[in-house]
């Protein structure tokens, strides 16, 4: 089946446009200079963590108990839960363990539901800290993760410091893929703020300057995508965002498709809208390589996972589909076709130029998979192969289809709740 | 002022247009190959062709029936060598950019060749009188013949059934250069697409197995079980 020559550019576009940002993040991988170097923490400065509850009973005891054994002087560390509106039981819990840990500065705010902006902002109005942290109460903190974090605000210009982020205990396919997704996120976030360029401080474990996060407004309260949303402002406003590998964070990961779907859905479509609205940072030199490179990447991304998605789809089911239509005609006699089937093959019949492409990518992806895995120290083969196999070869497909479905949503116009 | 890579942006540009060209230059020497491919299985088989009607010349002039059996199966080898050299031809013209004209060239021969295969056929027929149905099929691209994808694929089918006993030669109708097309389908009044044309009578629109079925069996001398199954119906 001929593919059109416009087919033809649109998918060269994509793939040659990929090519190029894994060709340029590996040069920045290259050069060492580009890495920022931490200083001892001398003193202890009061930290505040915010932790936005809505109905969290049965994830929230976990989080604040990971807080309780971090290793910081307890008189410096101030932790708030804002419960927003919760329908079940999430106030009790927390009222219960505060009287049971009164060794502990742990205050609870009640307020009506009204999402997670405004209660991270009802937060950060009664936080007396230096620093603020924002908490999901789906995560929980290694003990020694403050203690690693707080030394990289090595000037007033570093407005949040990001942890290695990993996905906690993954049971099932789906959570053992997201964990290596955030292993080569990580690794990826790493190397942007090496020059600058992360995009999203993400719920757990967020360290921002207290002071810098209310000059510049805090939280917007009606946002998909909050998180994003302010570090796209302090990066309008020229502020450093700082990604870590080694002060560890676990998060609660998705564990079926159905909750995926629904969680990237608003994920991805958070950072278009929020893009769109920042579109004066886009290849604006201004805004060093965050303007050149990372604007655009944010929405480029999305259309090459639906470009490479659908063409592969297309083009790759198609002949089967048409070849079961057409076996209607037929009748299906299926035994007639294999009893006299011949394997011609030619060496000249291959598309050699797909060929190269996907080697060519398998070979960039394998080699991303270790060097994030060596960078995170982490094991490659952790959660067995048949997770890296289906990462590899799957993921992409799941993610790709998430986007086309955001496609769908925006051209049919579907409201979109948090 | 905030940094700018200007030089990582330069580099990792050159890369990428330099990791394209290559593959630029890769596609097209494939292509190369191609052509020289097909050219050589070509004149390859016009020799075959040329030893082929030398056999029957020999056993007309001689009156060496006997051997007919034995040509017989060369000419069936033949055919479906041709044949699978021509499927492959059309889909190097497919994907072809720089040798299309040299491609065309080769699809023009392809067609003269299954016409010179046809009328050899028929002349043996006499000759020899063997059991053969012969079929010319016009096909057009995807836009002007929706059907002709399946009618190819029912085709093909029954080329699997039948084996040596049913000839099939396709001839693409947007193939302008060569005048013997317009000729045939003015022979044949082709005028829409697929047309199938059965012992010299056309059949216009698609046509699914079992008509076809019926239509050629009732030229076969001895019926095969396929033919009994499908007269009995």
């Amino acid at each position: 089946m001929p593919i059109s020559i416009y087919v033809k550019a649109v998918l060269w576009t994509a793939y040659l446009l990929s090519l190029f940002f894994a060709i340029f993040w590996f040069l920045v991988l290259m050069d060492k200079e580009t890495e920022g170097k931490a200083r001892k923490l001398r003193k202890h400065p009061v930290v505040s963590v915010v932790i936005p509850a809505y109905n969290e009973e049965k994830n929230i005891i976990a989080t604040l108990a990971s807080l309780t054994k971090l290793e910081y002087p307890k008189n410096k560390l101030e932790i708030i839960v804002v419960n927003d509106g919760s329908s079940d039981n999430t106030k009790n819990i927390v009222q219960e363990f505060i009287s049971q840990n009164n060794a502990f500065n742990i205050r609870l705010i009640s307020k009506k539901n009204q999402g997670k902006g405004s209660a991270l902002n009802k937060g950060l109005a009664v936080s007396k800290g230096e620093f603020f942290i924002c908490l999901d109460a789906d995560s929980s903190v290694t003990k020694d993760a403050l203690e690693k974090i707080l030394p990289h605000f090595t000037d007033e210009n570093t407005a949040v410091v990001l942890p290695l982020l990993k996905v906690s205990k993954p049971k099932n396919i789906w959570q053992r893929m997201q964990w290596l997704e955030y292993i080569v996120n990580m690794f990826y976030k790493r190397l942007m703020s090496r020059l600058n360029c992360v995009h999203v401080a993400p719920g757990p474990f967020s360290v921002y300057r207290t002071d810098v996060i209310k000059r510049i407004g805090g939280f917007d309260e009606d946002n998909l995508t909050e998180d994003l949303e302010i570090s796209l402002r302090l990066q309008s406003k020229n502020y450093r965002i700082v990604q870590l590998l080694d002060a560890e964070v676990f998060t609660i990961a998705p564990k079926t498709f159905k909750e995926l779907y629904k969680q990237r859905n608003r994920w991805y479509k958070g950072s278009i809208i929020n893009a769109f609205r920042y579109k004066h940072m886009m290849f604006n030199k201004k805004y060093g390589d965050f303007g050149i490179i990372q604007m655009p990447t944010i929405i480029i991304s999305g259309a090459i996972a639906i470009i490479l998605v659908s063409s592969l789809f297309y083009y790759g089911l198609k002949p089967y589909v048409k070849a079961l239509y057409n076996s209607i005609f037929i009748n299906f006699d299926f035994y007639t076709l294999i009893k006299t089937f011949k394997f011609d093959f030619n060496l000249l019949d291959l598309n050699y130029a797909a060929i190269l492409v996907s080697v060519i990518m398998l070979i960039i992806s394998i080699l991303i998979l270790r060097k994030s895995h060596s960078e995170t120290n982490e094991r490659l083969d952790k959660h067995g192969m048949l997770s890296l196999v289906s990462y590899l070869f799957f993921y992409f497909l799941v993610i790709g289809f998430i986007w086309v479905g955001i496609m769908l949503d925006f051209a049919f116009g579907k409201k979109q709740k948090w | 002022m905030r940094h700018l890579s200007k030089d990582k942006y330069i580099i990792a540009g050159a890369i990428t247009i330099g990791i394209f060209l290559l593959g630029l230059f890769l596609g097209l020497a494939i292509e190369g190959k191609r052509v020289n491919y097909i050219e050589s299985v070509s004149r390859k088989q016009n020799l075959d062709f040329s030893s082929l009607q030398l056999q029957y010349a020999f056993i007309d002039q001689l009156s060496q029936e006997k051997n007919c059996l034995a040509v017989q199966k060369t000419f069936e080898q033949n055919i479906n060598n041709l044949e699978s050299t021509r499927i492959r031809l059309e889909n190097f013209d497919r994907d072809a950019t720089l040798n299309k004209n040299e491609l065309d060239t080769l699809k023009n021969e392809y067609i003269l060749a299954q016409i010179r295969y046809w009328l050899l056929g028929e002349r043996t027929r006499k000759l020899c009188g063997t059991d053969i149905v012969n079929i010319l099929y016009f096909f057009s691209d995807e836009k002007e013949c929706p059907d002709c994808d399946k009618q190819a694929f029912v085709l093909t089918y029954l080329k699997k059934k039948f084996k040596d006993k049913l000839l099939i030669f396709s001839f693409d109708s947007k193939f302008e250069p060569e005048p013997m097309i317009p000729l045939l389908m003015g022979t044949y009044n082709v005028t829409k697409y697929p047309t199938i044309v059965i012992e010299g009578k056309p059949r216009s629109g698609f046509k699914d197995k079992d008509s076809i079925l019926r239509e050629i069996c009732s030229y076969y001398k001895e019926k095969t079980e396929d033919c009994v199954e499908i007269i009995e119906k």
